[in-house]
């Protein structure tokens, strides 16, 4: 085991070196680059200017270049200074990783807390009241576009009740845990409501079909209790699924939550990588990006680590 | 049909071989519309499903026929309430709100449904490759299966939006017309939207080819495209099923998220997702602009998730058994 | 930055003219002609700093800061973004603590406007000199904004979360008039639905109108709210306008150009979709700009004086409900492109392509993201028909890049922004010849000329000038939208409510703001 996840490791650094290069490719091969973009905005720009910020900022140079560039001093352990903020690549991106980290850590447990039991006591009882409302409920939830939850989340509990702030992290003056914590809530819960009937769906799903085994029955009829098949024999069983969801969730999501963190102003990795992209601000996008597929690849990791301990026939040589 | 069983030893397997060449004698087709029409919710569903389909691919000859127009700006009619000549009323260009939605379903039917199961047969081919052949073959799919997983969408959709198709030998007029939109659209989202298919076959792959009955099949000299093909995938479904149905509805709202960050289904073409973004603004003074779009995609995953429910239970024969 | 002066408001657009005890002129002698070793003509302008002008550390403002800003500009590796008015001087010479001289090596109308904005040399200097290619990543602005000695305004800012908030206070050095208020604190919200719901929720009082709420959105909300806030709609100096493709052979012809101006209905879109609140444009040039006039030709909504031009330029088989043909058979199929996610103007191409319809032309909506479309389509010049985009200028700011024959990007390469490719030569000469009038009603004819002349050929069809809307507390006064390009801030001791102050802000921190309040 110990071999195999050092081989995976090995493999994650070699699929972050290819990422690397795509995506810088990537970002090249969009038109405009930031100069263009500047001249857009102010007629008055020459074409002496123009000249002049391309070489300033290496732009005249190809693509394979600079990307050689970049990498020869990443190694060194200089990823440069994001051209948007002007500062130290990293220096940007560590706090907003943990801002998003928090929102999706959150939003992480609490859709578990909210889709594992709903999802058991669904499959448990197909087609009665309570499977039927855990289904529309779950549809509900997919249903609607993150950007016009979170925007409904904030006319009611903001704006009607007054309960939550509509946004930003804290209040000037403030920012004790409390502070952060009232900003925290209605992110979270927009984010969770987003995410949580897709795994609902996936839970009830495996589990059902996890309960239709044979050997579930055959556990039922030696006379285990209901709840010890569940837990032990069924539950584990259906994970295999659901473990591979949340995987593929927690990856997307480092880059994915840009609507919600967009819209309740919370500085994550998601609005940083957006405009970093849109910014063509190389240093700062690269590094974000790498940032989203490294985890991506921990994630997957992780998931198949854990379908090892689900399914202990499950080897992997 | 198949076998689930794991602890069946190879006399059951027999057995179970014996029992599906019975059922396929007797038209799996048939028996497949037996068990499906008994799950009330799912045929509902379909009849759902057809209605608006058809109603929306009639979109045309709807619009010649009660001479309304999705496309026909009146700017004295802005946000106008129901009446007889609009039924829905209109909206912020006073154009026909009915016949809007009856277009923007063509498109998101058709985006939702093509993208997805194109998804799921590429992600059915490489998660089944993956897990059965497993080691290093496994190894590369699914790190090439990461790599595609952390593609940024955002500058992958700018840079498809500024490749020009007719240099790549596509004909013109598939890709400068205005529905040029819509091809970027399924071509993107298939492009990336396997990987969820792919991680969750492989993920149950891996699980049932070390169970009794394909060891058992092979015993029997069954070749590999045979395992997979008739042991594997019937016990795969489940997930597929769920993963396509669910990403439906996944894929009409991501083309919302994208005309919301400008990359979507551009106008005039109307979609249910770009309906909803543009009605974002208007969420005060015309709700009903979207309401209409978002109860049209509610009501599509629902029917297309129950659709799947029932699929999935016709396709498991001891499924009826629980009834 | 050339400083426009927006003479209808009495109120000088320059940030640095705003510093100043008295504006130079030739006329007062603080202007003075000068001639060049080469044998060019220049000219001297002496400013004189306002006394007790200071830092917010105290520090006072020297001529020496003029001084150090200029060394800054005019260095290549710093990267300012444009560069033209550092390299129009030539030098700035240091009378006093508070009087300098600007030498600029030609006279234009703008000479009393040539100065750059004022950069602390107290604590700049070093980041400056220790290495000018670093400097835009070491200046103070970036490294440390909340040093009190980078602003000389009225409030200074005392804390910053990039991306979301600001916070401003009091500068206790500021010589002029008390501001109002203790703290105030900028948030950028980047959505426009969330922005009302913050001011609706109370977490902000305002909502700015430079980069706010869209037209169509402030409307609403004063119908909902008349009396919870106050609205101000301010036109500005984006003119929103459809670039035609002057190569091309069928939108080249002017009478295919007047017959699109005529037959869209520019008027009821204003007044529908806007609430009259975005004027119709008639040309290039602000109502409000010196140099405007309305005595050019008008293309009021005439479908059918448009059919007639169309006929004319050979465009005659019209059947009702079918697109026009030529006498080869081809059909008036035109593409129009712009910036696909911008809701309004979406609303306004489908506005024209149903318009349009109604004169037998089928118009082909292809929208691009703002990269593309402005990165390759526009700048490389590759739209078929027509482009539909905004230029956003500076009052009385002369049309060069974007009317001049020399402006004309050749494929491939970086140069001027006359796109549209359009050639004129009495237009040039005109243009030559306004940037070295002095005289401002000279000036005022040569503009005049240059509009009728852009009227009638109609490079461009002009569409509306895009205002900004402003919602503000009922309690809060003295606030008064600019409508041009210095943000309404910057008179912020007037009514009390806070933005960044004068001093120069490096260009990231500008792109970043897209709403606050």
């Amino acid at each position: 085991m110990l071999s195999y996840i050092v081989q995976r490791l090995v493999q994650t650094a070699l699929v972050l070196f290819v990422m690397s290069f795509i995506i810088y490719a990537m970002i090249g091969l969009m038109p405009g680059d930031p100069i263009d973009l500047m001249v857009q905005a102010d007629p008055d720009l020459t074409a002496e200017d123009q000249a002049r910020l391309k070489q300033l900022y290496g732009l005249d140079q190809p693509l394979t270049t600079r990307y050689w560039n970049w990498l020869t001093a990443a190694v060194q352990g200089d990823f440069g200074y994001s051209r948007l903020f002007a500062q130290p690549v990293l220096d940007v991106l560590w706090p907003r990783l943990g801002n998003t980290i928090v929102l999706i850590g959150c939003a992480f447990l609490l859709s578990l807390a909210i889709a594992l039991p709903a999802g058991i006591a669904a499959a448990t009882r197909p087609r009665s009241l309570l499977d039927n409302a855990v289904n529309l409920g779950a549809f509900a939830g997919i249903s609607v576009p993150p950007f016009w939850l979170a925007i409904l989340l904030i006319i009611l509990f903001a704006v009607t009740l007054e309960w939550f702030p509509a946004g930003g992290m804290t209040d000037p003056g403030q920012g004790g845990l409390l502070d952060q914590l009232h900003h925290l809530v209605l992110p979270v819960v927009a984010l969770t409501l987003a995410r949580v009937g897709g795994i609902i769906r996936y839970v009830r799903a495996s589990m059902m079909e996890a309960l239709r085994q044979d050997y579930i029955r055959t556990a039922r009829a030696k006379g285990l209790s209901r709840r010890r098949v569940l837990v032990s024999h069924a539950l584990r069983n259906a994970m295999i699924p659901v473990v591979t969801i949340l995987a593929l969730d927690m990856g997307m999501l480092v880059s994915g939550a840009l609507i919600t963190e967009t819209i309740f102003g919370w500085l994550g990795m998601g609005k940083t990588v957006y405009d970093a992209v849109l910014g063509n601000d190389y240093n700062l996008a690269l590094m974000g990006l790498l940032f989203a597929t490294a985890l991506t690849l921990l994630a997957n990791l992780l998931a198949d680590l854990a379908y090892a301990w689900l399914d202990p026939r499950i080897t992997y040589d | 049909m198949t076998e689930r069983d794991p602890t069946a030893d190879t006399a059951g397997e027999l057995r179970a071989g014996a029992a599906r060449a019975l059922e396929a004698s007797a038209t799996p087709a048939r028996l497949l519309w037996r068990r499906f029409r008994g799950h009330h919710l799912a045929l509902g569903s379909l009849i759902v499903l057809v209605v608006l389909a058809a109603l929306s691919f009639a979109a045309p000859v709807i619009e010649a026929w009660t001479g309304l127009s999705a496309t026909r700006v009146d700017l004295m009619a802005r946000n106008a309430a129901p009446t007889l000549a609009h039924p829905l009323g209109t909206d912020e260009l006073g154009r026909d709100l009915l016949i809007r939605l009856l277009y923007g379903g063509r498109v998101s039917l058709t985006v939702g449904l093509v993208a997805a199961v194109i998804s799921a047969i590429i992600g059915t081919v490489v998660g089944i490759a993956a897990g059965y052949y497993g080691g290093r073959f496994d190894a590369a799919l699914m790190r090439f299966t990461d790599g595609v997983i952390a593609l940024p969408l955002l500058p992958l959709l700018i840079v498809l939006a500024a490749i020009d198709f007719t240099k790549l030998g596509l004909p013109e007029g598939l890709m400068t017309s205005e529905s040029a939109s819509l091809y970027r659209m399924i071509l993107l989202v298939s492009l990336v939207g396997w990987t969820t298919v792919a991680r969750l076959v492989r993920g149950a792959t891996l699980s049932l080819k070390t169970r009794e009955f394909v060891t058992a099949a092979r015993a029997l000299g069954a070749g590999n495209a045979r395992i997979m093909w008739v042991h594997l995938l019937p016990n795969v479904a489940s997930p597929i099923i769920v993963s396509t149905t669910l990403s439906i509805g996944n894929i009409i709202l991501l083309e919302s998220v994208l005309s919301f960050l400008g990359l979507g289904i551009q106008p005039p073409m109307a979609s249910w997702g770009n309906m909803l973004t543009n009605a974002q603004e208007l969420i005060y003074s015309n709700p009903m602009l979207a309401v209409w779009p978002g109860l049209l995609i509610f009501v599509t995953v629902i029917a297309f998730n129950f659709l799947g429910d029932g699929l999935q239970d016709a396709l498991d024969p001891r499924s009826g058994l629980q009834r | 930055m050339p400083a426009g002066r927006w003479s209808p408001t009495a109120r000088t657009g320059s940030s640095s003219a705003l510093l100043c005890t008295k504006l130079p002129t030739l006329e007062n002698g603080l202007a003075e002609r000068e001639e060049l070793p080469n044998g060019d003509t220049g000219i001297a302008v002496t400013y004189t700093l306002k006394e007790g002008l200071t830092w917010a550390d105290g520090e006072p403002v020297t001529s020496a800061d003029v001084r150090h800003s200029w060394q800054v500009g005019k260095h290549p590796k710093t990267g300012v973004v444009s560069q033209q008015i550092y390299e129009r001087i030539r030098d700035i010479e240091i009378v006093d603590e508070r009087t300098f001289t600007v030498h600029i090596d030609r006279v234009t109308y703008d000479y009393n406007a040539t100065v750059p904005p004022i950069l602390p040399r107290h604590i700049d200097r070093k980041a400056f000199e220790a290495d000018p290619a670093q400097y835009r990543n070491q200046n103070a602005f970036d490294r440390d904004p909340t040093d009190p000695g980078l602003y000389m305004g009225p409030y200074k800012m005392v804390s910053v979360q990039r991306g979301v908030r600001a916070v401003y206070e009091r500068n206790p050095h500021w010589p002029g008039k008390r501001p109002e208020f203790d703290r105030i604190v900028v948030r950028a919200i980047q959505n426009t639905a969330a922005m009302e719901a913050n001011l609706l929720s109370g977490t902000v009082d305002m909502i700015a109108g430079e980069t706010g709420l869209s037209i169509d959105q402030a409307l609403a909300l004063e119908t909902r709210h008349p009396e919870r806030f106050q609205y101000k709609y301010q036109p500005g100096l984006v003119y929103e306008h459809i670039e035609f493709n002057l190569e091309n052979a069928i939108v080249g012809d002017r009478r295919v150009r007047r017959a699109l101006a005529y037959g869209a209905n520019r008027q009821a879109i204003s007044e529908q979709l806007f609430d009259g609140k975005q004027p119709v444009a008639l040309h290039n040039v602000n109502p409000r700009d010196p140099g405007f006039t309305d005595d050019v030709k008008r293309y009021p909504y005439d479908p059918e004086r448009a059919r007639d031009l169309l006929a004319k330029a050979g465009w005659t088989n019209d059947k009702p409900g079918q697109t026009r043909t030529n006498a080869d058979g081809e059909p008036l199929r035109l593409t129009i492109m712009t910036t696909a996610g911008n809701r309004t103007r979406e609303l306004v191409q489908q506005v024209l392509q149903s318009d349009w319809d109604r004169i037998g032309v089928d118009l082909q909506i292809v929208n691009e993201p703002p990269r593309v479309f402005f990165g390759q389509t526009v700048s490389g010049r590759e739209w078929d028909h027509m482009a539909m985009f905004a230029w956003l200028s500076s009052p009385e700011s002369v049309p060069r890049s974007t009317l001049h024959s020399e402006q004309i990007p050749e494929k491939g390469e970086v140069g001027g922004q006359n796109y549209k490719g359009y050639a004129n030569p009495r237009m040039d000469e005109l243009i030559d010849r306004m940037e070295r009038e002095l005289d401002d009603d000279a000036r005022a004819q040569l503009w005049h000329e240059l509009l009728k002349i852009y009227a009638r050929d109609l490079p461009s069809l002009p569409l509306y000038w895009r205002a900004q809307a402003y919602v503000l507390p009922r309690w809060l006064t003295g606030v008064e939208p600019t409508g041009h390009q210095y943000p309404t801030t910057l008179w912020v001791e007037d009514w009390g409510v806070a933005g960044p102050d004068g001093g120069a802000q490096a260009g990231a921190a500008a792109e970043r703001t897209d709403g606050d309040g």
